[in-house]
Order: structure tokens, then C-alpha cells, then sequence
């Protein structure tokens, strides 16, 4: 399962690289969003470590939703999805392929949101810069986990226009995938804050880590458990 | 608003929102059935013979 | 041959019979349901005592946790209905889901409407992000994104697989929202169900109100199953008329 997955991620990686359309509409989002968000604070005003964690994490969502709306997509044309059904794979390669490939594409937007976020918002990075990038993979992988399982989710209906089209299904990934990630997201801007800020105090840290690897067992667990049954060859 | 209010509007917000459900419930029925009728008419048309050719 | 349309009258006639039964049944559990409810409602407003430090504002309790409770309840019944339509794929099971999904986030809902009240009428505020109610609103979220893809235009079984999977996923995300939701600093606004015990009377009138809903509730997810499973019935009927006629 593994090499088919490293083969698959290889693939798409390769393919969204070389289109660029995928990872570079991501960025720009997630860039746009840190500098929309930086323009609410007045002349003199400082963003708090807290609310510029929030910016970072919602715009780095974003781009996961943009992300794998994108990988998913690879497949959607001339019967690709079938092909890819039919090769010698177990059904979770496809799922883990897919979350690494988000995974790598995701981590490579947030090494451009970290600064960006640093400079447009006003922080510093006074914590343990090890950890909090630790803590932030961390994060991430189980973005990566349901953000594949969703993705999976949005395809189909390509030939279908309106309430069924390729639009309703994108937006229902998000409408889905942002709750269903809030734990992830508050205590990726727990942590975060802790990142930009050691001073703002976090107690009760070892409790945001255990609930960040509790996330990551649960959508990983269901995405190897169930992933088979919303990819297949039906519209 | 009293206290008392507020826990009425409370009791009456449940029943209201029980009610409307089972409203909802009715008109999906309502449908159900509309759909049947069109089913079983398009049915019973399928089912009629061609008219003889002179 | 006769023998055979012997058995399948017979069968009908036993679909007929159970269909007849259930519906009896149906109709007893909303009204015994809605009679139960009717008396919790006296029971709230006469028999309870009023508590000491909220005053009469604390009986909103009695109308809230049972809503949360068996809101609850539904999404456990949609998460396990989901886990049986994968394994066994009996289209029964899908039914029994959307029924519990429904009236779960109806009751959830509802529980976060007296949630607020209580709020406004405790602490002066219409929201307080006190866990639980934190975690009703999101699950309100998850379960209506869940219903919205049920709308979409899918085949049965495609739609069915979606929503049982979104179903166990949602289900095992509570926890983890109830959690973050807790370990969330918050404003000192204290926890909305106190951690000291019920006295007697208040325990008796919550487990009254806790059982008149649950009866309700039976009903309500019973009546809407069976509706899920002759939209079902007309939807197979409607793909055969439209292949016959062809």
C-alpha cells in the first residue's frame, strides 16, 4: 500500500508542479487572505499572537480545500477515475497518496504563510522555532488525512451543471471539512500563539498536543476504514 | 421580559419546532403521493394498446 | 404455479399486516409521546422546585438537556445505521439514518435555541461558549453539510455510502469538538449545567422530561424511516417505468 501511494503522490505531485495552476491559485488565496486580515489593524495596532495564529491556520484551510479540490481533479477526465480504480492498488493507496501529496503541497504554502504572517501581521517567532514547525506538521497531517477523504467526496459530476455540478460539490467540501477540522484548527491557533508569542502562556500544552494526535488517529483511522467506499466508479 | 416569559418562549419554541417539522413531514408526503399518482397514470397509459390501424 | 402466487400473496399480505403494525405503532409512541410531553411541561412549571441561586431561569434546564440528550443520541443511531448500511448494504439502514439525522439536528437545534435563552436570561448574553453548547452548533454544522449532500443528485447507492461514511466520521469528530471546546479559554461565565448534584424533585421532573422526549423521539425518527423507505419504494419504481418504457 505504501509504494503504490508513493508512486501515486510522486504522480500527482509531478503533475500539479508542472501545471502550477493547482499550488500557485492555493498560495495566492491563502496570501491574500494573510494581507486582507492584515488591513483591519489600525496604524500603531498590534494583531494579537492569538488572532494572527487564527489568520494563519483559516488561510492555510483554504488552501487545503483549493489543494485537493485540485488533486482530485486529476483523475475527472476521459475515465482517468476508472483507471486508476482498476490498477492493482488497494483503495487506501489512492487516500494516502493523495493526503501526501497535500501534505507536501501544503507544507511547502505554509513555509510562505509563516513569513508572511510574521511581516503583514506584526509578529515575532520568540518560541522554540523547532517545536512550533513540529507542532505545525503535526497539524497538518491531519489536514492532509480528511482533507483527502473530503476530496474524494467533492469529485464527480463533472458533466452536471447546477445544484449537482462540480461547484455545489466544492463548496459542500468546505462546508464540510471546516467544522469537522475545528479541534485541529483550535489547537493548531493554541499552539501557534505559543509560536509567535511564549510570553502569551500556554498551560495546558500537552493537552493541545494530545488532543492534535488524537485528530490525527481519528481521520487518519477513517480514512484507511472507509476511503473505499465514497471513491469508486459511480457518479 | 420576565423570567417567566423567557421560559415560555422556551416551552413554546420546542412545540413550534416540533410542529413545524411534522409539517414538513406532511408536505414531503404530500409529494410522495403526487408522485405516485403521476407513476401509476403513466403506468396505466403504457399499459393501454396501440390504436388498430385501418 | 399456484403454489407460487399462493406465496406471494401471502407475503404481500404479511408486508401488509407489518406495515399496518407499524403504523399503529407509530401513532402510539407520537401520541404517547406528545402526552408525556404535554405533562413534562406541567411538571416544569408546577411540580419542580424553583433552584435557589438562578430562581425560576434554572427550569430552562429541564427543556434543554433532554434536547441535547437525545440530539445526541440521533447522531450515535445515524453514526451506527451508517456502519451497518456499509457492512450490509440494506437500503433499511439508510433509511433508518436519514430518519436519525433529521431529527437530530432538529433536537440540537432546538437545544441550542433554550441554550441561548438561558444564557440571556442567566448571564445577560445570547452566547456562551460553554462546551457543550459549542459542540452543539458545531455538530448542527457537520450534520446539516451532511443532509445538504444528501440533496445532491446522486444515485441510491452512491448517496447512501456518502452519507453513512460522513455519518461515522461526524459521529467520532464529537468528541474530539467536545474536547477542544473544553480546553478553549473562555470568558469566567460558568459552565451551564452545574457540577453539584440534583436535588430529588429536580432529578425526578428531568428524568420524567428526559422520557416523555424519548418516547416523542421514537416516534418521530419511526415516522420519518418510513417515509425515507417509500421514498426508496417510488424512487426503484420510477428507474423500472422509466426503463420499461423505453
Amino acid at each position: 500500500m505504501l509504494k503504490g501511494a508513493l508512486i501515486l503522490c510522486r504522480k500527482d505531485l509531478a503533475l500539479l508542479a508542472g501545471r502550477g495552476g493547482g499550488l500557485v491559485q492555493a498560495l495566492l488565496l491563502g496570501l491574500l487572505l494573510i494581507f486582507i486580515f492584515s488591513l483591519t489593524r489600525g496604524p500603531g495596532e498590534a494583531v494579537s499572537p492569538q488572532a494572527a495564529a487564527a489568520i494563519f491556520w483559516i488561510s492555510s484551510l483554504f488552501c487545503q480545500v483549493l489543494l485537493f479540490t485540485a488533486l482530485y481533479a486529476l483523475e475527472e477526465s476521459d475515465g482517468q477515475r476508472q483507471a486508476l480504480l482498476l490498477a492493482p492498488l488497494p483503495g487506501q493507496s489512492v487516500w494516502l497518496g493523495k493526503a501526501l501529496a497535500g501534505l507536501t503541497l501544503l507544507g511547502l504554502a505554509q513555509l510562505v504563510f509563516l513569513p508572511a504572517s510574521v511581516i503583514f501581521l506584526g509578529q515575532g517567532m520568540s518560541g522554540s522555532i523547532p517545536g512550533g514547525l513540529a507542532l505545525i506538521l503535526l497539524t497538518d497531517l491531519g489536514l492532509a488525512a480528511l482533507g483527502s477523504m473530503l476530496g474524494a467526496l467533492a469529485q464527480g459530476g463533472a458533466n452536471q451543471a447546477g445544484r449537482n455540478g462540480p461547484a455545489a460539490r466544492e463548496s459542500l467540501f468546505s462546508i464540510l471539512a471546516f467544522p469537522l477540522l475545528l479541534p485541529l484548527l483550535l489547537a493548531g491557533i493554541r499552539t501557534g500563539a505559543a509560536l509567535f508569542a511564549p510570553a502569551a502562556g500556554l498551560e495546558d500544552y500537552g493537552d493541545w498536543v494530545r488532543l492534535i494526535l488524537a485528530c490525527d488517529a481519528v481521520f487518519s483511522g477513517a480514512g484507511l476504514l472507509l476511503f473505499g467506499f465514497i471513491y469508486d466508479s459511480r457518479e | 421580559m420576565s423570567k417567566i416569559d423567557w421560559l415560555w418562549l422556551g416551552g413554546a419554541a420546542v412545540w413550534l419546532g416540533f410542529g413545524a417539522y411534522l409539517v414538513l413531514l406532511a408536505r414531503r408526503q404530500a409529494s410522495l403521493e403526487r408522485r405516485l399518482a403521476g407513476l401509476e397514470t403513466s403506468v396505466r397509459s403504457g399499459n393501454d394498446l396501440p390504436a388498430e390501424e385501418s | 404455479m399456484r403454489d407460487e402466487l399462493t406465496a406471494i400473496n401471502a407475503n404481500r399480505a404479511k408486508s401488509a399486516r407489518a406495515g399496518a403494525g407499524l403504523g399503529a405503532l407509530n401513532l402510539v409512541l407520537l401520541l404517547a409521546g406528545g402526552l408525556a410531553m404535554a405533562a413534562s411541561q406541567w411538571a416544569i412549571f408546577v411540580h419542580a422546585p424553583e433552584e435557589q441561586v438562578m430562581g425560576l431561569t434554572q427550569k430552562l434546564f429541564y427543556l434543554h438537556l433532554p434536547l441535547a440528550w437525545w440530539g445526541l443520541v440521533s447522531f450515535l443511531l445515524a453514526g451506527l445505521a451508517g456502519a451497518f448500511y456499509l457492512a450490509k448494504r440494506t437500503p433499511g439502514w439508510d433509511a433508518l439514518g436519514a430518519a436519525a439525522l433529521e431529527t437530530g439536528l432538529l433536537l440540537a437545534g432546538l437545544a441550542l435555541f433554550t441554550g441561548s435563552i438561558w444564557a440571556r436570561t442567566a448571564w445577560n448574553t445570547w452566547w456562551t461558549w460553554d462546551p457543550r453548547l459549542s459542540t452543539a452548533l458545531v455538530m448542527c454544522f457537520i450534520y446539516a453539510g451532511v443532509l445538504a449532500v444528501r440533496r445532491l443528485d446522486f444515485s441510491f447507492e452512491r448517496r447512501a455510502s456518502l452519507s453513512a461514511v460522513l455519518s461515522i466520521v461526524a459521529f467520532a469528530d464529537v468528541p474530539l469538538v467536545f474536547f477542544s471546546a473544553r480546553l478553549w479559554p473562555r470568558t469566567i461565565h460558568p459552565s451551564i449545567v452545574g457540577n453539584g448534584g440534583l436535588a430529588p424533585e429536580m432529578l425526578a421532573v428531568l428524568l420524567f422530561c428526559l422520557a416523555g422526549l424519548g418516547v416523542f423521539w421514537l416516534g418521530l425518527v419511526l415516522l420519518r424511516c418510513r417515509q425515507a423507505l417509500a421514498e426508496q419504494r417510488l424512487e426503484r419504481l420510477q428507474i423500472l417505468n422509466g426503463e420499461n418504457h423505453e
